[in-house]
């Protein structure tokens, strides 16, 4: 999957001087919002594959979790 | 899927809890960004709280927690992190990333005033947040 530093997605559909009315456009806005969150629920760069730094190992939180821990939750 | 773009002014802000920089993915959670390919954080524009439908499908491929990170309220006590007056995973954040490798601009972040890290360290913790991610666990 490409991945490229500093320039984000951005999907324009441009309708010039063409303004939807409010009640229509707000419902194009919703949709498209959902469909790009739908897509970027589903993506994986697999950055965590290749973040070793030395002080890793030393990590002592179990399973090496950098993250929220509410018992009776376990971090997996 | 419902999006909700999160907006606050100062004021709204300031009544706001702390909030957990490194949370789980479950619904209500605030989306803050994706882990790229080069390990660091690419955080979104405009932070969105995940419904459902997103949670669902995330949870389709590996952990999320190791593909994005995610943002709720800090819940010192309740978890095991706490030390019993901070966040004991920033420490170890500073222990395990070597100074070089910290970020030196300030990543645009819309959390920064609530944020459990920024509170305790400052800055400093900004320059190392990109390169948290919240789940190191090593797939089997």
């Amino acid at each position: 999957m490409g991945y490229e530093k500093g320039t984000g997605s951005l999907f324009v559909a441009d309708l010039g001087g063409f303004k939807l009315p409010a009640e229509l456009e707000r419902e194009v806005a919703g949709k498209i919002q959902a469909t790009v969150m739908r897509a970027l629920a589903t993506v994986d760069f697999r950055g965590d594959i290749v973040r070793r730094f030395p002080g890793d190992s030393k990590i002592k939180f179990p399973d090496h979790t950098l993250g929220i821990w509410v018992e009776p939750e376990i971090p997996r | 899927m419902s999006v909700k773009p999160l907006r606050a002014d100062s004021a709204e802000r300031r009544r706001k809890p702390t909030l957990c920089p490194s949370s789980r993915c479950a619904e209500g959670a605030i989306l803050l960004g994706v882990v790229g390919s080069d390990a660091q954080v690419q955080f979104l524009n405009q932070p969105v709280r995940i419904d459902a439908e997103f949670v669902d499908i995330a949870h389709q491929g590996r952990r999320p927690e190791k593909r994005f990170r995610f943002s709720s309220p800090c819940a010192t006590n309740a978890c095991r992190h706490w030390t019993g007056s901070r966040c004991g995973v920033i420490d170890e954040v500073f222990d395990s990333v070597p100074e070089t490798h910290r970020i030196e601009t300030r990543p645009r972040c819309a959390i920064r005033e609530q944020c459990r890290w920024h509170r305790q360290e400052g800055d400093a913790a900004c320059g190392a947040c990109p390169l948290v991610i919240t789940d190191l666990m090593v797939d089997g």
